[in-house]
């Protein structure tokens, strides 16, 4: 019987990127606190990196547009670390689309700026090893992608790609946390600018949790019932 | 007048009976007792991990020789049995694990260490960050830059630690320098920890030798900090950076640890002038890509680290302030920490009332902190009461606190339980 069940999806969904703790042990507020500073951290780069424009008179537009989106994502996450320790949902859902947003920037500038320095490093090296030696013959594009030690920065790049993604499912399961714990609802909501805001962010979350509002439905449903029973033996 | 009055309130408050006391015994007995009754946990696996990383430096140390080294173990074991010494030296040992594994990383024989990095640090800061901030950074220099690149590289660095501790000690609750101690000791331990594993070189490297492979036969060099030594006529910072016992320990930069780590030390203490120490900070890290010590990619190493190490001090053992309380003298209880994980953050929130409290949940409780705080202030208040027809006496409200102070510390604390200490 078991074999013919239709997969459910979105618990699917839910058991795979929805984490319960940071790293097993942390919870996952001390879990975005870290990730808060460590974005902050990152990118205080762009005020350093402002400063360093005024002595690189031939910076390339993509590092003028990082710099600026570091400083602005840094007076973002600044704000955003005042909040999340009070556990506002709000805040926590800001947080999530931020990081997201973040993360996508920072794999479109981290693979550009690979590229642009591989291809220089593999020019350099191909031009001096041609001086040297021109008898012999140019060596493979890959032993001087190896001989320039790339395989530990290809290995560090990618790890701090992931540990990237995997704050991402953090600030996500915390900002579902806090939604499920809260017990808001996009009806409840005032319906002033903040209010308006909280309602648009939380769309997401409400469409894929459809299915398990329904099924929670009916235990809310008793709780009521079992009032209005309460209720009328008292008038009675 | 306030003023004074609220000065006399405090100095009389400072003259309580409070169980935070400083041990002035000479008597080894209490240590040995309290070893008896330690209660054995998994955290008391640090000591076998610090007694490793001794063993393994003291191997390796060739000078001072072996009765050098016998009499400093000596020495350390009769500090850490005085209470008088064992209050100072038992929060320490992390940092004097640190001292001695750096000095120890001069005589490790260079077959027994990994290959040393040169360009994989500015791979990752050309890759992560856009181009060679340091690189940048330096390339115009001035004896004025040169100066506000040394006061906070040279000078607060080294002596911003023994500061911080004199005003953890004062400003604080009881019980911060310790876990300051603690905090200190573990980041710096586990930052050189990781340049011995991880060894890559520093920009001065990269500006004197290119991107040439490097080996252990390299000594160190001060990179910007020559410029100082010919503006003051010295030689300090070549001979001191010559000598150094880690040439390439450039990632993760401890500089940017240290200063990040008093930073948010200082903002837990003093919430109100956060930003002015987290302004240090970025002093700092600018001062030290400046000088031509530290890529970008290390001070991004290094600020992490500081703060795994107080995220973990502040939900794990720092103690929380209380409203309207500064000095250490103030406190009559302390409350540790917030809870690393789920189960710990729901017990503390378990007990909804106060008055329904018992001795063990008493100070684990929010609710009884602002309860406590009430009648803490209403003590205080009480001490310039006069006389008045109404009043039937002059005696202070009854504390409920009045119970802690008179526990006895012996039957349930443990030497490796440092909340006995002050």
């Amino acid at each position: 019987m078991a074999l013919f069940r239709r997969p459910n999806w979105s618990a699917l969904f839910e058991k795979i990127f929805i984490q319960k703790s940071f790293l097993g042990f942390c919870s996952l507020r001390v879990g975005c606190e870290i990730i808060i500073w460590f974005a902050i951290i990152n990118k205080v780069s762009g005020l350093y990196g402002i400063v360093s424009l005024f002595q690189n008179s031939d910076a390339s537009p993509w590092q003028v547009l990082m710099y600026v989106s570091s400083v602005l994502m840094l007076i973002l996450f600044s704000w955003l670390a005042i909040h999340i320790p009070k556990s506002s949902v709000p805040h926590a859902l800001i947080l999530f689309y931020v990081y997201l947003i973040d993360f996508l920037l920072n794999v479109l500038f981290t693979v550009l700026f690979a590229l642009s320095w591989f291809s220089k490093l593999v020019q350099s090296d191909s031009s001096s090893t041609e001086e040297s030696a021109d008898s012999d013959p140019s060596p493979s594009l890959l032993y001087l992608f190896f001989q320039a030690e790339s395989i530990p920065s290809l290995l560090l790049l990618i790890f701090f790609a992931s540990l990237k993604f995997y704050f991402v499912l953090i600030t996500l399961s915390y900002s579902n946390k806090l939604i499920v714990d809260s017990g808001i609802r996009p009806q409840n909501l005032p319906p002033n600018f903040s209010g308006r805001v909280t309602r648009l962010l939380m769309k997401p979350y409400i469409m894929a949790a459809n299915r398990s509002y329904l099924r929670n439905h009916t235990k809310r449903f008793t709780d009521s019932i079992e009032l209005e029973q309460r209720l009328m033996d008292e008038v009675v | 007048m306030s003023a004074l009055s609220t000065l006399k309130k405090r100095l009389a408050a400072c003259n309580r009976a409070s169980q935070y006391k400083l041990e002035t015994s000479l008597n080894p007995m209490p240590t040995f007792r309290l070893l008896r009754n330690t209660k054995w946990s998994w955290t008391h696996l640090q000591y076998v991990f610090l007694a490793g990383n001794l063993i393994f430096a003291c191997i390796v140390i060739e000078s001072p020789g072996f009765w050098g080294k016998f009499g400093i173990a000596c020495l350390l074991a009769i500090a850490l049995t005085v209470p008088l010494t064992r209050q100072i030296f038992f929060p320490a040992i992390v940092i004097i694990t640190w001292a001695i594994l750096f000095y120890s990383c001069r005589f490790i024989p260079e077959r027994w260490r990994p290959p040393i990095w040169v360009r994989v640090l500015p791979t990752l800061e050309n890759i992560l960050y856009g181009s060679n901030l340091s690189s940048l950074l330096s390339k115009t220099t001035h004896s004025i830059l040169d100066i506000l690149a040394w006061v906070p590289y040279g000078v607060m660095h080294y002596s911003a630690p023994f500061i911080i501790s004199f005003i953890l000690f004062i400003f604080a609750p009881p019980g911060t320098l310790p876990v300051w101690a603690r905090t200190f000791g573990y980041m710096n331990l586990f930052g050189v920890l990781i340049q011995m594993a991880f060894p890559c070189s520093p920009p001065w490297y990269e500006n004197m030798y290119g991107l040439e492979p490097a080996t252990y036969a390299v000594r160190g060099s001060p990179g910007g900090l020559a410029r100082i030594d010919a503006l003051f006529g010295t030689s300090i910072y070549t001979d001191g950076f010559s000598n150094s016992p880690v040439v390439f320990g450039a990632f993760p930069s401890l500089h940017a640890g240290w200063a990040m780590l008093e930073a948010l030390f200082l903002s837990h203490v003093f919430p109100r002038y956060r930003f002015c120490f987290y302004g240090y900070v970025l002093w700092l890290c600018w001062c030290t890509m400046y000088l031509t010590h530290h890529y970008f990619v290390d001070l991004v190493g290094g600020m992490c680290l500081a703060i795994i190490c107080f995220v973990f001090a502040q939900k794990l053992r720092l103690p929380q302030l209380q409203t309207g309380k500064i000095l250490r003298w103030e406190y009559e209880f302390v409350i540790h920490g917030h809870g690393l994980s789920e189960k710990t953050s729901n017990s503390l929130a378990r007990t909804g009332s106060p008055y329904l409290l018992g001795r063990d949940s008493f100070t684990q409780n929010p609710n009884a902190v602002a309860f406590m705080s009430g009648l803490n202030n209403m003590e205080l208040a009480n001490t310039d009461h006069e006389w008045s027809v109404g009043s039937s006496s002059p005696e202070p409200l009854p504390s409920p606190a009045a119970d802690l102070i008179d526990r006895p510390a012996s039957t349930t604390s443990s030497i490796f339980d440092a909340s006995h200490l002050p």
